[in-house]
């Protein structure tokens, strides 16, 4: 079915076929982005099953919750453990689960490196909700 | 300082301000060349540069113009200097040095950023590394209030 960018869409949008929201967990050390990447989300129906402020932190709660997240963005400049050397240990604990890379650096290496690692998207900083859902619907077409 | 490393925040300033806050509206001023102590105006977020070349970005601003800039951007009014302010002020100036920093390293560089500290308090002083001999101020004017940010880099 073709999908039009409507009001109406983006509050169903992170709604699984099967009735279910999107689940989504959030790594990021700015508790700025993380309020921001939580209400696009929100508003687009999905629903926040977590957040973790470091690569480590992430790791431990992602154990916990592997099978249960559909989406997990994921921050790169983060103390402890950056979101490029976590990246591969959490697909490790659940190869299915859709990492989009999170940064404010966008050089061609960096994006270059966070796919070859195993990411499914990457954004750059600051971005808007457009492609925040643009990011969901691939998303919910996969599925 | 070359300008080679100035123009890249001239135009990552300007982009992200634009698109964080699209009905901003800003205005730069003239660059102004320091090497005594900067004296904070009580907000400086700072962020490392390593690589080709090293350095360091201080984003500075009263606190109430953070104040004003983290209720924008939140969509909620903040009344006082808190961990959230500090949180979107640092995002705000980790989004600068990496747009700029982005622009660098497609352009040949190699460089990369620390990760933001934020840094407030009435007649604070930052006194840089004796190898940074010079920094150049790029004053940004908003409806917000102001900000300066201050550049010190050297190529090593």
């Amino acid at each position: 079915m073709a999908m039009k960018n409507t009001n109406v869409e983006k509050m169903y949008l992170g709604i699984k076929e099967n009735g279910s929201p999107i689940n989504a967990f959030i790594v990021d050390d700015s508790a700025f982005m993380v309020k921001t990447i939580q209400r696009m989300l929100e508003g687009f129906g999905c629903n926040i099953i977590g957040s973790a402020a470091d690569g480590e932190d992430a790791i431990k709660k992602v154990a916990d919750l592997a099978t249960q997240i559909d989406i997990l963005t994921l921050d790169i400049s983060m103390p402890k453990k950056d979101g490029l050397t976590a990246l591969p240990e959490l697909l490790k604990i659940n190869p299915r689960i859709r990492v989009v890379m999170v940064s404010a650096l966008g050089d061609k290496d960096k994006v270059k490196q966070a796919i070859m690692l195993g990411a499914k998207h990457f954004v750059v900083k600051p971005f808007k909700q457009e492609k925040v859902f643009d990011i969901i619907r691939w998303v919910v077409e996969k599925d | 300082m070359n300008v080679e490393f100035i123009n890249p925040f001239l135009v990552a300033i300007s982009n992200v301000l634009k698109e964080v806050i699209p009905e901003i509206k800003v205005t730069r001023g003239q660059l102004v060349k320091r090497n005594a102590p900067m004296m904070s105006k009580g907000c400086a977020s700072l962020i490392g540069i390593t690589g080709d070349v090293e350095g360091r970005v201080v984003f500075d601003m009263s606190k109430q113009t953070a104040i004003n800039f983290a209720s924008t951007m939140n969509g909620e009014k903040f009344n006082e200097f808190d961990y959230m302010v500090s949180s979107t002020i640092n995002e705000m100036a980790n989004m600068i040095c990496g747009g700029a920093i982005t622009i660098l390293n497609n352009n040949g560089k190699v460089l990369d950023i620390s990760a933001p500290t934020i840094f407030t308090g009435q007649d604070l002083e930052l006194y840089d590394s004796s190898m940074l001999k010079e920094a150049v101020v790029v004053p940004i004017s908003t409806d917000l209030g102001d900000i300066y940010v201050n550049v010190a880099i050297r190529e090593v």
